[in-house]
């Protein structure tokens, strides 16, 4: 049975929760909420904070349990499936929607010429072998990967400092607070890809009482810290590009990062930094992979290998379908909209809240 | 710690994830060939690394000469990298398909993402360079931190002229630029800034100016080479832009005044009028600017606050000798002077900026940042706004330290013969 | 086909999981349980010609015939001269007592009186009596009896102990092990003097009868661990284990993975240290390298003088030795990579030097690095061979000469010289040869994908290897602990940088160890 334990439990949360999004965040939040955009960035991010603990909740309730099988258990076998395959469809969907991104950043830069098709493969061939691995290795990989990313972006932050433009941020809300709401309207989905993930991860936290008192404070810690980190971009890119440029810009990171010029020798050190996009873009993708895997093996009851053969080939068409980059944007942003948000919300809640009913009579 | 690695018995599950295992490593090794092929890969000696790009107004409307200033090493030799200077231009529609007409020339393929400077000619500039800008930031070689230079006359001929230290003109503005800021004498702008700037409502974007300068010009005087061409590239004043237009020059003085208001001034000297016999230079150690914006019964005041701290690098004309008290006095009127200098330079650029009027100072953006609410009742007449307001200065100076003398080298003896006081 | 299969399927497996085979048959084998007979053992071990029969009387109450067996050059003669076969013939014949003996308690009585052996033993069979026979004792037969003594008496020619030579240090203890199985376990005796230093024997090899000891600490060994090895060991079906070293291979964790899982040195002083911390060493005899489970990946790039140096010091040596192996595994990967794809990164001089440097250069980069790094390893295998004073030569002149002059003949570009140069000493800067090795196979794929794909696929590459690494265990332990999973105290102390001894007041908690608190290295 494999066990992750509470700090693992924390950077792998920080890990799949930061994902990538701190590439198009600066963008997002520009776009929907100007310049005061990276005041939406945490508020968003703190919202997942109620649902993660509701999670927790109903883990220490039904412990060894995922999602589909506490739903399965409160709501009834046929519901618990039907979430289940949503689910299950969702992951897989979303996950071939990331996978296609981290490509199309490194088609948009620096390897414009490589066909994606070499991506792709390269990138699942990693995929697999972290999935095949196990939530303990891929716990593991976060616990080494996301602090090296967390590094890079306040290390890109803090080199970025000479290139800020002087008073851009100011003045503060200037249009009132309701810009600030658009943009933090926006970015909701993203701490609710977390709140899926921790859905499946439930089956693998650790059981003791102290346990479950600390994952609750490493909840906090988790969004809390990736909702700064993506602050801090957001304001550096804000700062630095201004609010009009920062929208324009679809990878405003990278642009950040070409410009960072130390002592006149080392410049453009962008290229290194995607090599640590390709390390988040991986996280985020197999956890979705992950996602699928725990999903097709409790409602079919699948062993491992069929449920691989299953996912597989779902996983990899869909990069395919999508061929233009603008494409790509808007399935993101509306699977993120239309598909994440709501499974997340109606799915906690309705379980948390019969549950909790249930306990009450 | 249940370890699912200690103790294995062969498991029909472990049957399937063994095959697995092994097609992937079989497909790796074979993938490994496909592999193999040359995706956009260049090997550094087929580049031609681009080091300035001109852009000049072609002959026929709407057309682009695009100069290119390539860097090019020379073989072998023990000393490293020696480069040819290799200068060609192209003519042509859209900016992009320079590279390709180069490519009718060159047998290397262009490097932009080494291209530090961008030279506008003066016609290109006076009718508009927004809509070439574009492909300068959104092909990814390039950086946004390339600097921006406009030329007076052709951008070509800046870049084509040959330096007396046969240095790449491209290479010697760029040096030049990096070191601004212990000189503060022109204003630097990067191709990021500029496009941040014309997002803003408030604020004109302003560019340096190079020019040739021939031996004799400008208070330079160098000694030439027969045939009277210009060998030296001289950095002074802007260019100010209005909506992507070259719409008026500000003079040497103007530009420093607006280095002064804008803050971007870090080392410089600065020498003042002559008071009882006396002129005092001083060397910038550390400046400051603030604004304020208020409003009285007339309408809204803006105000500039500078806090500028010197040190006396010369006094001219002779004095007596003073006691310590007589000097702290004196470096009190000193102070003065020196601020009614950098007055001096301000003013001028506050008053050009009203008379363009395009706010290349950044009031109206200064207002949108203290006070919003102000700003939205003012933006849509802002540059009539601008001619009316009360724009006010105040200037003070610090002397930290006169250097190693106190007052000046004197004599007991008077030009007369006698003896002194 | 089928046949090819199951051989396919076989070596997949893991050794220490195969089914046991039935060991070979020979037919003294089958004897071994058999009770003895003086008969069969001269008839067993006439052949050899090393074998030494001497046959004498004793004249008790009645003759006995008694037939001492030893092995010529296992043996120490003086000892079986003069303590053995000198009390038995002269001094006990002399003793009036002894006259009364009769041949039915001889052996007994003997065993009581044959004082100056210390090492003295009844046996009643077969096998017991061949072991103890091949293994250098003397083997004591009386008349028909099936009961026989065995009397310890060995001594062989054995190399003295010097420092081992891949293992040298400044400061510290320069013993080594030796051959020899005894001096060894003496010498692990003298460094560690408490009771729970436990020795446990077991012979491998179905011809070779290696002569195995397992040995740790009680109470500070995991139990688990412990238990694991020895099962390991005990499923070992091999004809022969002629060096130690094999047995490595037969109870690792990850045969397929390059890198290693066990441990192994040829210092007292490091084994000592080991075992203290919870870990179970491994000794054979025949070989003077002990092996040491369970290991991670910090272990490989510790080196025992770290501890005898000052902490703050070794901290800096640490650091420059975890860049050097980084460097050993990137540089070349990454010359590839940001030449031929990434060239924006080169300051704008430094790309002009290099594109300077490889003009004439008939190879585009990838071959180029490829080309270097297989002559720096034909190099290095055959400097391995040359006899010494050749081989430092040919090292440098390796080097120089031959870099220099394909350099000037624009085989290759100076910049590629001088990043190899700096990759193979960067190599050697890994303090173990095992792990050194699994850098040199990873630089290979690392700059195929470098070449290829660019920064990209060095990224690719540096993930795929980590996942290798995050999913490797040795007997259980995490390759990469303390890392991942996380564990402050082991991190802080050992790892990155070392703690003095002083603020080492608790075992690291690497290995579940079952007395954690009890390790107090600090002062009290």
């Amino acid at each position: 049975m494999e066990r992750i334990s509470t700090h693992q439990f924390l950077m792998l949360g920080a890990g799949v929760t930061l994902g990538t999004t701190f590439f198009p965040v600066g963008m997002t939040v520009a776009s929907s909420a100007g310049r005061d955009g990276w005041m939406a960035v945490i508020p968003a991010f703190l919202f997942g904070i109620p649902f993660s603990l509701m999670l927790l909740s109903l883990a220490e309730k039904y412990p060894q349990k995922n999602l589909i099988q506490i739903t399965e258990q409160v709501l009834g076998k046929w519901m618990g499936k039907i979430f289940g395959i949503l689910a299950i469809l969702i992951s897989i969907y979303f996950g071939g929607l990331l996978a296609r991104q981290g490509v199309d950043m490194f088609s948009r830069s620096i390897l414009p010429l490589i066909p994606f098709w070499a991506f792709l493969l390269s990138g699942f061939v990693l995929v697999l072998m972290l999935v095949n691995a196990g939530i303990e290795v891929m716990a593991r990989f976060c616990e080494i990967v996301f602090p090296i990313v967390a590094v890079a972006l306040i290390g890109t932050a803090l080199l970025s400092i000479p290139r800020f433009e002087q008073g851009e941020l100011l003045p503060f809300l200037e249009n009132g607070f309701k810009p600030v709401l658009f943009g933090v309207i926006e970015i909701i989905p993203w701490p609710m890809e977390f709140v899926l993930f921790l859905g499946g991860l439930l089956k693998f936290l650790p059981q003791g009482q102290q346990e479950i008192r600390q994952m609750r404070a490493k909840v906090w810690h988790v969004l809390l810290f990736v909702g700064l980190l993506n602050m801090l971009i957001t304001l550096v890119e804000i700062w630095v590009f201004g609010p009009t440029e920062a929208t324009r810009l679809t990878y405003g990171l990278l642009t950040l990062g070409k410009m960072i010029e130390i002592s006149q020798t080392v410049s453009g050190i962008e290229s290194i930094f995607t090599v640590i996009w390709m390390g988040a873009s991986l996280i985020k993708v197999s956890a979705f992979y992950f996602l699928g895997l725990w999903g097709v093996q409790t409602v079919f009851g699948l062993k491992r290998g069929v449920a691989h053969m299953f996912i597989i080939p779902i996983m990899s068409v869909i990069p395919w379908t999508l061929t233009r980059g603008a494409d790509l944007q808007i399935a993101i942003t509306q699977a993120d909209r239309y598909l994440i948000l709501p499974l997340a919300l109606v799915w906690v809640i309705l379980l948390w809240g019969v549950s909790w009913w249930r306990q009450r009579k | 710690m249940g370890n699912p690695t200690l103790g294995g018995e062969l498991v029909e599950a472990k049957k399937i994830k063994v095959i697995l295992k092994r097609g992937l490593i079989l497909f790796l090794i074979f993938s490994l060939f496909f592999l193999e092929g040359c995706w956009g890969k260049k090997e550094v000696d087929q580049l031609a690394f681009v080091i300035g790009i001109g852009l000049d107004q072609g002959k026929k409307p709407g057309d682009i000469i695009f100069t290119f200033q390539i860097a090019q090493p020379k073989k072998g030799g023990q000393s490293g990298s020696e480069i040819n200077n290799w200068i060609l231009s192209t003519e042509v529609t859209h900016a992009p398909l320079s590279e390709e007409k180069v490519f009718e020339i060159l047998n290397r393929y262009p490097f932009v993402g080494t291209t530090k400077i961008l030279v506008i000619g003066e016609e290109l500039a006076k009718s508009g360079i927004n809509s070439v800008i574009d492909s300068f930031q959104r092909y990814y070689q390039f950086r946004r931190t390339m600097y921006m230079i406009v030329a007076k006359g052709k951008a070509k001929d800046i870049l084509n002229t040959k330096l007396r230290n046969d240095q790449l003109p491209a290479l010697s503005l760029l040096g030049r630029i990096e070191e601004n800021k212990a000189v503060s004498s022109f204003p630097v702008t990067r191709i990021g800034h500029y496009l941040t700037l014309l997002s803003r409502e408030g604020q004109a974007p302003i560019i340096p100016v190079v020019d040739r300068l021939q031996p004799g010009e400008g208070g330079i005087d160098y000694k030439g080479s027969e045939g009277g061409e210009a060998e030296e590239l001289l950095l002074e004043g802007a260019g100010v832009f209005r909506v992507g237009k070259l719409v008026s020059y500000l003079t040497d003085q103007e530009s420093k005044g607006y280095l002064w208001l804008e803050n971007e001034v870090g080392t410089r000297f600065i020498s003042t009028e002559e008071m009882n016999g006396i002129s005092v230079t001083a060397k910038v150690i550390r400046s400051k600017s603030n604004y304020s914006v208020t409003q009285d019964e007339k309408g809204p005041r803006f105000n500039y606050q500078l806090k500028v701290i010197v040190a006396m690098t010369e006094v001219m004309g002779s004095q007596p000798p003073m006691s310590p008290e007589k000097w702290a006095a004196f470096t009190g009127d000193a102070e003065k002077l020196v601020a009614q200098a950098i007055e001096k330079e301000c003013q001028a650029a506050i008053n050009k900026d009203k008379e363009i009027p395009n706010d290349f100072l950044g009031i109206g953006r200064h207002i949108e940042q203290k006070n919003p609410s102000l700003w939205k009742e003012v933006r849509n007449n802002w540059e009539k706004t601008l001619q009316d307001l009360p724009v006010d200065l105040d200037v003070e100076v610090t002397i930290e330290h006169s250097g190693v003398d106190r007052n000046t080298p004197v004599s007991p003896v008077n030009p007369e013969g006698t003896r002194q006081e | 086909m089928k046949s090819w299969l199951k051989m396919m399927k076989d070596l997949t497996i893991r050794p220490h999981t195969r089914k046991i085979r039935k060991p070979p048959t020979l037919p003294i084998d089958q004897e071994r349980n058999k009770p003895l007979s003086s008969q069969r053992i001269r008839e067993e071990l006439e052949k050899s010609s090393d074998i030494i029969f001497r046959e004498f009387s004793l004249r008790a109450k009645e003759e006995i015939p008694c037939m001492l067996v030893v092995v010529d050059g296992l043996i120490d003669k003086s000892i079986l001269d003069n303590f053995i076969l000198r009390v038995l013939m002269v001094d006990l014949q002399a003793d009036p007592d002894f006259k009364k003996l009769t041949q039915k308690n001889i052996v007994d009585d003997v065993l009581k009186l044959l004082a100056p052996a210390s090492e003295i033993k009844k046996i009643d069979k077969m096998g017991e009596a061949i072991d103890y026979i091949l293994s250098g004792d003397a083997v004591l037969f009386f008349g028909n009896l099936s009961e026989a003594l065995v009397i310890g008496a060995r001594g062989w020619a054995s190399r003295a102990i010097s420092e081992p030579q891949t293992e040298s240090t400044i400061r510290g203890p320069k013993e080594g092990f030796t051959e020899t199985l005894r001096t060894n376990t003496s010498l692990l005796r003298r460094k560690i003097k408490h009771p729970s230093l436990r020795l446990v024997s077991l012979k491998l090899g179905d011809l070779t009868h290696t002569d195995v000891v397992v040995c740790y600490i009680e109470k500070v060994a995991s139990p688990d661990v412990l238990s694991e090895v020895l099962r390991r060991l005990s499923r070992i079906k091999m004809d022969g284990v002629v060096a130690g070293d094999s047995i490595e291979e037969m109870i690792e964790d990850s045969p397929y993975s390059p890198f290693p899982t066990v441990f192994h040195t040829e210092r007292p002083d490091v084994i000592a240290a080991n075992l203290l911390e919870g870990r179970v060493g491994i000794m054979a005899d025949g070989t003077p390298t002990v092996l040491l489970v369970p290991v991670t990946l910090a272990k490989f790039m510790q080196v025992n003088e770290d501890y005898y140096a000052r902490a703050l010091i070794m901290i800096l040596i640490r650091f420059v030795r975890y860049l050097g192996a980084m460097i050993a595994v990137l540089a070349p990967s990454i010359y590839i990579a940001v030449t031929t794809f990434h060239q924006e990164i080169l300051p704008t001089s430094l790309a002009l030097s290099i594109a300077a440097g490889r003009e004439g250069v008939p190879f585009p980069a990838l071959i180029e690095a490829l080309l270097m790094t297989l002559t720096l390893e034909i190099l290095q295998e055959a400097g391995l061979r040359l006899p010494k004073p050749i081989g430092q030569t040919i090292g440098i002149v390796g080097a120089l000469v031959i870099g220099d002059a394909a350099v000037k003949a624009s085989l290759v570009s100076p910049l590629m010289v001088i990043v190899i140069g700096i990759t193979a000493i960067a190599s050697y800067i890994i303090p173990s040869y095992d792990l050194g090795i699994a850098v040199r196979l990873t630089r290979f794929p690392l700059m195929l994908l470098a070449g290829s794909m660019g920064f990209y696929g060095v990224g690719i590459g540096l993930y795929a290897g980590l996942i290798h690494l995050l999913s490797i265990r040795s007997f259980g332990v995490p390759y990469l602990s303390p890392i991942a999973p996380l564990r402050i105290r082991a991190l802080l102390q050992d790892t990155f940088v070392r703690a003095p001894w002083w603020a080492m007041k608790r075992r690291p908690e690497l290995i579940d160890v079952e007395d954690p608190n009890s390790g107090s290295r600090g002062t009290k």
